[in-house]
């Protein structure tokens, strides 16, 4: 598992929360395939008006501030690893979470396209540029799918 | 454009030579953490002024997808560049406040400092005015040379990781 193995090394200093890191990673995340859909994951995991992040199995095994920070660590992670990724890379990760929505791929990228729910699948607080940079790749990625099952006609 | 590229060389060079003197001196900031730093992880700049992308979507041959390209690339540039100049006020509003109660001040090291950030600030403003008319991949080596030269004169920053909510100790960036 070398995604978690790698990821202990973001050293949480509380003892649980570090133990419920590992726990998110190994039992959850690394069955997850993608970083764009660990992305939605983790959000999902997220309260819309709180902010605070709630796993029921993670809060009842170490505790609900444990539980949060874990959650916190890991999807702020997996931001920082998707807004360093290529465009090329962003794309293919678009395509993988296309794919396993089990969603028809027209209306998912209707529905994405025009309104933006990856907006609300960032972190709280997270350096605004960074920020910047991955929403307008995902918006760029969403334009190429887009462009390659309705090409644009040839000039004439 | 061809004046604007030769303005630039120009500013290039005698940055370097300014650069040159000030390394002498080895100045630090007294600001412990400075909002350039952290509104800057390296890679941002790499990433807004590489022609990796644009290369890729190029190979997608539709022309909308290039326009909104350079649309959204041109919008980076001018966030990180604004961000820079945010920056470089701030530390140097710092530095000033800081000086106020300094009682061995240097003439000189406060002039080639005043020199310093006011070359950044021109450089940004510079390229700010450049990538509306250029491709934004054109003013690489301009932009990743402004974040070397602020690299040199800031603190070193905390990884992008690190954050106030959580307490972290260290964080590694291997795997990101």
């Amino acid at each position: 598992m070398p995604e978690a193995q790698a990821t202990a090394t973001a050293v949480l200093v509380d003892y649980d929360a570090r133990k419920a890191y590992d726990d998110l990673w190994r039992r959850s995340l690394s069955k997850i395939s993608g970083d764009l859909n660990r992305l939605v994951y983790l959000a999902a995991m997220r309260d819309y008006n709180s902010g605070r992040y709630h796993h029921a199995g993670l809060e009842s095994s170490f505790g609900f501030a444990a539980a949060g920070q874990a959650l916190e660590v890991a999807h702020r992670e997996v931001f920082w690893k998707l807004a360093q990724a290529s465009l090329e890379q962003l794309v293919n990760e678009l395509e993988l979470y296309v794919r396993n929505s089990g969603e028809s791929p027209e209306e998912l990228l209707a529905t994405w396209r025009g309104l933006q729910p990856y907006r609300i699948a960032l972190p709280l607080s997270i350096d605004p540029l960074a920020a910047h940079l991955l929403l307008s790749n995902l918006k760029l990625g969403l334009e190429v799918l887009h462009s390659r099952r309705h090409p644009s006609p040839p000039h004439p | 454009m061809t004046l604007l590229l030769l303005a630039i060389l120009v500013a290039l060079l005698l940055g370097f030579a300014l650069l040159r003197v000030l390394r002498a001196d080895a100045w630090s900031p007294d600001s412990p953490a400075s909002p350039f730093v952290d509104a800057h992880p390296k890679f941002i700049a790499e990433a807004v002024f590489s022609s990796r992308d644009w290369t890729f979507i190029q190979q997608e041959l539709s022309p909308p997808l290039n326009s909104l390209f350079l649309l959204e690339r041109r919008a980076l540039a001018v966030h990180w560049l604004r961000d820079c100049l945010a920056g470089i006020r701030a530390v140097r509003a710092n530095h000033l406040r800081q000086s106020r109660h300094s009682r061995d001040l240097s003439v000189l090291a406060e002039a080639k400092l005043l020199l310093l950030f006011s070359y950044l600030s021109a450089l940004c403003r510079c390229l700010l005015f450049t990538v509306q008319f250029v491709h934004p991949a054109a003013p690489r080596a301009v932009a990743l040379y402004v974040q070397n030269l602020a690299a040199n004169i800031l603190p070193p920053t905390q990884s992008p990781m690190v954050f106030s909510r959580v307490p972290v100790t260290e964080v590694s960036r291997e795997r990101l």
